[in-house]
This record gives structure tokens, sequence and C-alpha cells, in this order.
């Protein structure tokens, strides 16, 4: 057979797949090559892994002892701030009992780890182990342990989903500083960060204000932490303030998730 | 034949394994992972029929838009056209003897390449209405020249293997 009537018979076949992508018929190829794949890559990737802590354990010697003075002068004020927390929980409780309001349910949560990214996706598409038969949906937020939005799913097969990360262009987020100081949008800027804007100038925001989900609108839940403030952008004539936001986790090394069921 | 494009495929896929398994593992390096499936169809693109690259190039789209965030076909089309563009540049501009300086203007072309490619079949998915608008700039960034060094230094290992099994 010449080789453009096989070109020819590829572009067909090619044609017909993605006809079949588009009508949802080849969801369970999709799917179950996933599952697959990433059964086949386990022991590989167990294998890699390792080498890669090792790797960022060399990469890191220099910087222990100073990372080492950082991290316990922060488990000291977590601390100091979860005790704080814990009283205004217990007064919540006590408040929400004597207005007998109905008790928020803690949502759902459902675990499940990162296969793989997508290298060539700049805003960050990442498949996890887990889909419609344990209950995801689309548009289920993704959170890091600690409370930390990550990200939301855009797609979900049977048993893998597809989500964006919070740095992907195509999401935006109902923000505010924790202290309740400012209210604005995160949006994520290409999968190169974060950006908090449409801060009215009234409102104040400074370098190290922690950032989290305000809540409004429904589609993520409130007080999931984003990130800290980093720099403020100066807004000259324009109508609104925005800063950076530096995102509160290092998105690429994400290996185990939960997804908040609505 | 049905035996020889067989084998051809479990070669590819081991390859493709080994992506997939050090993208997850390097997720945070991803730009100095090796494109290991992108190697393979260069090195057969180069070696082997146009009937056969084409065909070994579109099961190594399919297997890419597994884990892909585009829109389906982006990178089915983009391997096609690569392979196909390789079969032709081999045949026709540079030695198919896999030869060090050949070796590696082909890898790297190739790696440039590979983006645009499923930028333009995305950005035709799009004319078609059919995906959202696509954005060169996310398809390219500096780190792009750690993926080509990647390349370079696995392409050999890539055409030893391939050499030992199916010459």
């Amino acid at each position: 057979m010449n080789a453009y009537v096989h070109i020819l018979i590829a572009f067909l076949i090619f044609t017909a797949l993605v006809f079949l992508s588009v009508s949802g018929l080849l969801a369970p190829v999709i799917d179950g090559g996933r599952v697959t794949v990433n059964f086949l890559t386990g022991p590989l990737v167990i294998f890699f892994r390792s080498v890669a802590e090792v790797l960022e354990v060399l990469g890191s010697l220099g910087d222990l002892h100073a990372q080492n003075r950082i991290l316990t002068k922060q488990a000291a004020e977590l601390t100091a701030e979860l005790s704080r927390h814990e009283e205004t929980e217990v007064e919540n409780r006590a408040l929400r009992d004597a207005l007998a309001f109905l008790t928020k349910s803690k949502p759902g949560l459902i675990p499940a780890e990162v296969i793989v990214f997508d290298p060539f996706d700049a805003d960050g598409k990442i498949t996890l182990n887990r889909g419609s038969d344990h209950g995801v949906r689309a548009q289920d937020a993704v959170v890091a342990p600690g409370s930390i939005l990550v990200g939301v799913i855009t797609s979900v097969l049977p048993n893998t989903s597809q989500m964006a990360l919070i740095t992907s262009s195509d999401v935006t987020i109902n923000a505010k500083t924790a202290d309740g100081q400012a209210i604005g949008v995160a949006r994520g800027e290409h999968g190169l960060g974060l950006s908090f804007d449409l801060v009215s100038h009234t409102e104040s925001i400074k370098s190290g204000d922690r950032v989290v989900t305000s809540g409004l609108g429904g589609a993520y839940p409130p007080n999931l932490f984003l990130g800290e403030v980093g720099e403020i952008r100066p807004s000259g004539a324009l109508l609104f303030q925005s800063a950076s936001i530096t995102p509160a986790v290092n998105l690429r090394s994400l290996r185990a998730v939960f997804i908040l069921k609505k | 034949m049905i035996k020889r494009y067989f084998y051809y495929f479990l070669f590819l896929f081991a390859w493709f394994l080994l992506e997939t398994a050090a993208l997850g593992a390097f997720a945070r390096w991803s730009y100095v992972v090796p494109q290991l499936t992108l190697l393979v169809i260069l090195v057969f693109a180069a070696r082997h029929s146009l009937a056969e690259s084409v065909w070994l190039s579109f099961a190594a789209g399919f297997m890419g838009e597994l884990f892909s965030g585009s829109f389906f076909g982006s990178r089915l089309a983009a391997f096609i056209l690569i392979a196909v563009l390789l079969h032709s540049v081999t045949r026709s501009l540079i030695s198919r003897d896999m030869a060090a300086s050949s070796s590696a203007i082909l890898t790297t072309a190739s790696t440039l390449f590979f983006p645009l490619g499923i930028f333009l079949s995305t950005l035709v998915f799009f004319v078609a209405g059919l995906a959202d608008a696509p954005a060169l700039g996310d398809f390219y960034s500096a780190k792009i020249i750690l993926t080509i060094f990647a390349n370079l230094v696995f392409f050999y290992p890539v055409v030893i293997l391939h050499n030992r099994l199916f010459k």
C-alpha cells in the first residue's frame, strides 16, 4: 500500500477518534488507559521518587539550618494561633446552640493521588486517580492537607479525573484577606502564579496578608487558604488595586490531595 | 507484518511508561524529563518507512492524549505531523545515519517544533469551534533549553536500544 494511503487512513481514524471524544464515547478507553498506565508505572514511580527525594535532600543541605530555625518559629506561632482558634470554636458552637442555628456539616473529602502532570499544559492540568465512581464531580474544589485550595476538577471519568491548578488562567476565585480587610478576586496567571485583583482602593492589603476563599458565589467553600500577599502592584489611575499571591504550597510537588464533595 | 508492528508498539510503550513515571516523580522539574516518546518517533522517522512512522506516531499521540490537558487530538496530530516532517527531512536534507551533528539538529528541531505542533492543531480545533483559543506563550518557556539538553542526552540510549532490537 502506498504510504500516502496509510496517511489518509490514519487521518480518517484520527477524525473518527476526535468525534468519538467530543461525543464522550471515547471516555471509557481514556479512563481505562489511565488506570492501566498508572498501575504499570507504580513501581517505577516509587523508584524515581526515592531518587528525587535523595536529590532534594542533597540540594537542600546548605539551607537546613536556616530552614530549621524558620520552621521552629512558625511551629510556635501556629501553636499559639491554634489555641486561639480552639477558644473561638468553642465560643462559636455555644452561640450557635444558643441561637439554635443548624450545625454546619463538614464537606465530604475524597482522598486522591496525583498520577501525572501534563508537561505541555502551561496552565497545569493534573490527572488524579479518583473519578465519578468515587463521588467526584466537575467543579469540585481540590485541597491539600491543611485546607489549602490547590485546584478545581475540570473533567471527570469513572475512575480518573483532571484538575486545573489555582494558577491556571481558567480559574477565578472569590477571595479575601484572612482579617477581612480586603475582598477581591484571585486569578490564575497562565500557570505561573496567582494575582489578587479587583481590590478596592479603600481596602487595605499589605505584603504577608493571608488570602483565603471568601465563599461568595458558592463555587468554593469559605476560608480555604490560598497563599500570602506578595508584591503590591502599582495601580496608578486604575480603579482597583492588585497584588501577587504566593501560593501556600508548591503546586508542582503535590502527591496526595483531597477532593471536596459539594 | 502485524507481529513487527506489535514489537514496535511494545518498544514505544516501554519508553512511554518510563517517561510517564519520570513525569510523575519529577513533576517539579518536568522540563528536564526527556521526551522519550518523541525520541522514539524521531528514530523511527529516520530509520523506517513512512507508513511505519505514521502508525507509530499515531500510537504515541494516542498514548500522549491519555494524560493531556489539551483538547483531544492536538497531541495526536502533532506527533503525526512531526513524524511526516522528520521522515521527509531525513530523506532530503539531513543524513539518516544518526551522526552526532545530524542527530543533534533533528533532536533540537523536534523538541522546538513539538509544542508548536500542539499549538497549531489546537488552533485548528479552535477555528472549528471545538476548543478554546490557545496562546503560543503557554507552550514555550526558556526552560525548553533544558528539555532540549535532556533529549540530547537520552537520544543515543533510544537509538542504541532500537538498533539492538530491530536491526
